[in-house]
C-alpha cells in the first residue's frame, strides 16, 4: 500500500492527550527537564490542563518530605536564635532502598514573631512561604498579630493553595501559652495562592469569629481545614473550614474516651489525615497507647474507634503525620514522628512496626507529593517565544 | 449489514491497515469503546481499521483475548503476560499504544503509557531526542537561555543512553 510510510508511527503521532498521559508519569525534575526536547513537548508540558492532571496524579504517588535543620545561629550569649539552616529532602518509601534524598538547603533568618508550619507540602517560616517543589522561597504579605498558626489546603481542581491564618485579637495576650481556661477571641484570614503567581498583596480578612482558650492541633482532609481547640479547661472541640468556598462548618465534639481524666492532664490529642479521612488520636503515654478515632458523620458528630496502637516501650511522644497507602494494595502505613530521631512506619492491618532510617536533627518528616505549581512567575525567555508561535505549529 | 454467527456467538471482521482481515468473536471487541459503540450502534459486521498496522492489529487481539479469559486464579499469569506484551521495540509499542488510544481500550491504554514512561524515565533531552527520532525545533541559544534559567532542573546527571 501507498501509505505504509504513513502507518510508521513515532511519538509525534501520539495524539496530545497520550503525549500528556506518558509525561504525567515522570518525575517533576524530568518533566522540566524535557520541556527542551522541542517546541511542542515544550507547550504540552507548560500548559495549566497538564500542570492540573499532573498535580491529580501526583496524589497517587506519595514519597516523603524530610526537614532537617543542621545549625542554628545565635546572639552573644547564646539568648535568641537569630538564624538556622533548613535542609529539604525527600524519601521514597514505596521501594525497599529507602534512601533519604537531599534536595537543597536554606538559611531562615527569625522574625521577632517566630513561626514554623508545614501543611499540604507548603513550609510556612517566619513570614515566607518556601514551595518545595520548585526551591521558591518568597514573603508573605504582612498578616495579622498575634500569629496562632498557617494552614494550608491544596485545590487540586484548579491548581491553588489556600493558606488560612489563624490569629488572636488581643496584642498583649500570649495566644499559644493560655493554659487557664479563658475564652479569647480568634480571628481567620486567608491568602489565596494561584499556579504562577502573584503573591496576593494582602490576606482577606474572614467576617467569622471563634472563641476558645487554646488551639491544640490542625490537619486539612479533602480540602477542609479543621482545628481541634480546647474551650475551657477540658472541653475539646473541633471547628472546621471548607476552604473552596470559605465557608465554617458546625463545631464537633470529641469522641468521649475513658481516660478522659487522664488526657485532661496531658496535651495529648492530635489529628491527622488517615487516607482522606480526619482522623483523632489520643495518646496517652501513661498507657503507651495511642487510640485512632475517625469521623464518620459531620453533622451527626459521629465517631468510631477502629484501631489502638501499642506503643510500649518506643518513646514518650508521637505524631501522626501522614498515610501511606501501598500501590496496588488497600492497606497502607501511617507514618509516625516519635520525636528524637524516631520515625515509624506502623502498618495497621498488621498491626506491625517498621524503623525508618535514623535522621539526624529531623524536625518534620511527612507526606510530600511532587507538584507543577510556581509561587511567581519567572517567565523564561523561551516560554515568551514559544507562546508567539501559532498553535498548530509544533 | 446484518451480523453473521456461527451458533450462539456473533462473528466480527477487523480490517487492517495492509487489507489484512481479522475474525473474531464479537464479544472479544466489547473491550473497545470504539468498536462496542459501532457493533452496537450501526451493526457491522466488518470494520474497516485503516490506520493500524495488521501486526499491531494482531497483538491487540492477543491481549483481548487473554484479557477475555482473565480469572482471579489466573491473575499472575496475566501479570507476566501483560510484561511480556509491552516488551517490544519502542516503535511497536508505540504503534500499540497509539491504536490503543484510538480503539479505546482503556485499561491497556493505561499500561502502555506507563510503559512508555519507563522507557523515558531517567533519560537525557538528547537521549529522549534520539528515541521518539525528534528534532530539536530549539536553537542552541534558546536552549542554554532556558538552562540558565532554571538551573535547578538541570542539576544532576541523566541517561544519555538510548536503550
Amino acid at each position: 500500500m501507498d501509505n505504509t510510510m504513513e502507518l510508521s508511527s513515532n511519538i509525534m503521532a501520539l495524539p496530545c492527550e497520550v503525549l500528556v498521559d506518558i509525561l504525567s508519569r515522570l518525575s517533576l525534575k524530568h518533566v522540566h527537564q524535557l520541556q527542551t526536547v522541542s517546541k511542542k513537548w515544550f507547550r504540552t508540558i507548560s500548559s495549566p490542563h497538564f500542570r492540573r492532571l499532573y498535580n491529580m496524579k501526583s496524589l497517587n504517588r506519595p514519597r516523603t518530605l524530610v526537614v532537617q535543620v543542621p545549625n542554628a545561629k545565635y546572639s552573644p550569649g547564646r539568648r535568641k536564635m537569630i538564624s538556622r539552616t533548613i535542609d529539604i529532602s525527600t524519601m521514597d518509601l514505596a521501594v525497599d532502598n529507602r534512601e533519604i534524598q537531599k534536595e537543597f538547603s536554606f538559611e531562615d533568618i527569625i522574625a521577632p514573631e517566630s513561626s514554623f508550619f508545614i501543611s499540604s507540602n507548603l513550609i510556612i517560616s517566619n513570614h515566607k512561604v518556601c514551595n518545595p517543589s520548585t526551591k521558591e522561597i518568597i514573603i508573605l504579605p504582612i498578616s495579622s498579630y498575634p500569629s496562632v498558626s498557617f494552614d494550608v489546603a491544596y485545590i487540586p481542581s484548579n491548581n491553588t493553595y489556600k493558606i488560612v491564618h489563624l490569629y488572636g485579637t488581643k496584642i498583649s495576650r500570649k495566644y499559644n501559652f493560655n493554659y487557664g481556661g479563658e475564652l479569647l477571641e480568634f480571628r481567620f484570614e486567608i491568602l489565596t495562592l494561584r499556579d504562577g503567581g502573584p503573591i496576593p498583596s494582602s490576606w482577606q480578612p474572614l467576617p467569622h469569629q471563634e472563641w476558645f482558650s487554646r488551639k491544640l492541633d490542625s490537619t486539612c482532609v479533602n480540602n477542609v481545614i479543621y482545628w481541634l481547640v480546647r474551650r475551657g479547661d477540658i472541653m475539646q472541640n473541633i471547628i472546621s473550614m471548607k476552604t473552596e468556598n470559605e465557608e465554617f462548618l458546625s463545631t464537633i465534639s470529641c469522641p468521649k474516651e475513658p481516660y478522659d481524666e487522664e488526657l485532661s492532664l496531658y496535651e495529648n490529642t492530635q489529628l491527622a489525615d488517615l487516607n482522606g479521612k480526619l482522623c483523632l488520636a489520643y495518646y496517652t503515654e501513661e498507657l503507651s497507647r495511642m487510640e485512632l478515632y475517625f469521623l464518620k458523620d459531620h453533622k451527626k458528630q459521629e465517631w468510631v474507634k477502629e484501631h489502638t496502637i501499642n506503643l510500649s516501650g518506643m518513646g514518650n511522644w508521637f505524631k501522626i503525620t501522614g498515610y501511606l497507602p501501598l500501590q496496588g494494595n488497600n492497606n497502607g502505613d501511617i507514618i509516625i514522628d516519635g520525636g528524637c530521631k524516631l520515625s515509624l512506619l506502623y502498618n495497621i492491618e498488621e498491626e506491625r512496626f517498621k524503623r525508618l532510617p535514623n535522621i539526624k536533627e529531623i524536625t518534620y518528616i511527612g507526606l510530600y507529593f511532587d507538584r507543577c505549581f510556581k509561587l511567581q512567575s519567572t517567565r523564561s525567555s523561551l516560554q515568551a517565544r514559544v507562546d508567539m508561535l501559532p498553535e498548530g505549529d509544533s | 449489514m446484518a451480523s453473521s454467527t456461527t451458533g450462539e456467538k456473533k462473528i466480527l471482521t477487523l480490517k487492517g491497515g495492509d487489507n489484512e482481515e481479522f475474525i473474531l468473536e464479537e464479544s472479544l471487541v466489547l473491550q473497545s469503546e470504539l468498536l462496542k459503540n459501532m457493533v452496537k450502534e450501526e451493526r457491522v459486521s466488518s470494520i474497516p481499521l485503516p490506520s493500524i498496522k495488521s501486526k499491531t492489529l494482531v497483538k491487540i487481539i492477543e491481549y483481548l483475548k487473554k484479557h477475555a479469559e482473565l480469572t482471579p486464579s489466573n491473575k499472575e499469569e496475566f501479570k507476566n503476560f501483560e510484561k511480556e506484551f509491552v516488551n517490544v521495540v519502542l516503535e511497536e509499542l508505540l504503534d500499540i499504544t497509539v491504536a490503543v488510544n484510538y480503539l479505546k481500550i482503556n485499561g491497556l491504554l493505561e499500561f502502555c503509557c506507563q510503559a512508555v514512561a519507563d522507557r523515558i524515565k531517567d533519560k537525557s533531552v538528547e537521549a529522549v531526542r534520539k528515541i521518539f527520532r525528534i528534532e530539536s525545533d530549539f536553537t542552541p541559544e534558546e536552549e542554554s537561555e532556558f538552562r540558565k534559567e532554571t538551573p535547578e532542573a538541570f542539576e544532576g546527571d541523566l541517561d544519555d543512553t538510548t536503550n
